[in-house]
């Protein structure tokens, strides 16, 4: 049966308020007081977005005077613009079967983005993962190597992926990047419907547009570093 | 070799190892398996109190940055600097090298409240279905 899911398009934002206002629904959904949810969202300018562990935003910053923000989620370095499609899924833990176990839901996410850049004519498909028995160490670089159940075109990774698991919320930050080539193609609608309606057939979601609640909106701007 | 009967169990996955007035936590081979290759480990300072519960650590694999919980309340009294300098120790010895942290506990009488191996066995299968 499908179930229902708040989808929250949002403006363009400071990457700070972006990377907040995923925290606050995650915070809010632990305390039960927020719904699962796909966010979609764009960056008021271009930035660098790193993982909470990545100790790289002193030198990114102040030697390269690029702009740095840290994800709640864990990760590579990842640069968004213009060509970023990015969007966010918080849901708690065990609340739906289908997103059973860390890998799962992984491939249930990127399967339903795969989805709808196929039905674009993109061919893409999911990255299939030799696990060697030696422990893999990625990439600083998040769209430099693929891991397991990432989106590949050709040799080429296109979406990856993030996740923080705190509280029994899960919040999976993630991001598509089309080839500049190939993007003039369609424009940031297009791709953006194509993807909500793969994620909702593979989801088996139905997605009802939403906005943030006020508890959400004021601790956003509390989390905002 | 580890004695898993004698170890206690959370439902967030966690292991405590009592020694004493002393108890050794670290995730469980299960976690580890499900959460894959870990690479980085964020432990609680030493001398940090920590109710029962409350978030404790961080442990981030390929997959996820995952909150760990403290399984009983006490005084960290030691942190494991070699997963720090080796986080991949927490995959190849969950039980033993691969510990986190170790608290002095408060109340023993919370240890009780915990799984035993078969329990926590019996969980995961249950989340199986």
């Amino acid at each position: 049966m499908e179930k229902v899911w708040r989808l929250i398009l949002d403006e363009a934002n400071d990457p700070h308020i972006n990377m907040a206002i995923d925290e606050a629904i995650m915070v809010c959904q632990a305390q039960d007081t927020s719904v699962p949810t796909l966010r979609i969202y764009k960056w008021l300018y271009p930035c660098i977005s790193i993982g909470r562990f990545q100790n790289l935003d002193e030198m990114l910053n102040r030697q390269y005077n690029l702009s740095v923000v840290k994800r709640p989620t864990g990760g590579g370095v990842v640069f968004h613009d213009e060509f970023s499609f990015t969007y966010s899924i918080i849901y708690r833990e065990g609340s739906f079967a289908l997103f059973k176990g860390v890998s799962n839901s992984y491939r249930q996410i990127h399967n339903g983005i795969l989805q709808g850049l196929k039905n674009l004519g993109i061919n893409a498909a999911l990255h299939a993962f030799e696990r060697n028995g030696r422990n893999f160490f990625p990439s600083k670089f998040c769209f430099s190597v693929p891991g397991e159940f990432d989106i590949i075109c050709g040799n080429k990774k296109i979406a990856g992926a993030a996740q923080r698991r705190r509280y029994g919320v899960v919040l999976h930050q993630g991001e598509v990047r089309i080839d500049l080539d190939v993007w003039p193609k369609w424009s940031y609608n297009v791709l953006k419907n194509a993807i909500v309606s793969g994620l909702s057939k593979q989801l088996e979601a139905k997605f009802a547009e939403g906005r943030l609640s006020e508890k959400e909106r004021i601790l956003a701007e509390e989390v905002k570093i | 070799m580890v004695e898993l009967e004698k170890l206690r169990f959370t439902k967030t996955h966690e292991w405590l190892r009592v020694e004493g007035d002393i108890g050794y936590i670290g995730i469980t081979d299960h976690a580890q398996k499900e959460i894959t290759d870990v690479v980085f480990v964020e432990l609680p300072s030493v001398g940090k109190e920590l109710p029962k519960g409350q978030e404790a650590a961080v442990v981030e694999s390929v997959k996820a940055a995952f909150s760990l919980y403290a399984p009983v309340s006490g005084k960290v009294v030691k942190a494991n600097d070699a997963i720090e300098k080796d986080p991949s120790l927490v995959n190849k010895s969950p039980y033993e090298d691969g510990w986190l942290y170790a608290l002095e506990i408060k109340d023993k009488s919370e240890i009780d409240a915990l799984l035993t191996y078969n329990g926590y066995l019996e969980f995961i299968k249950e989340g199986e279905h």
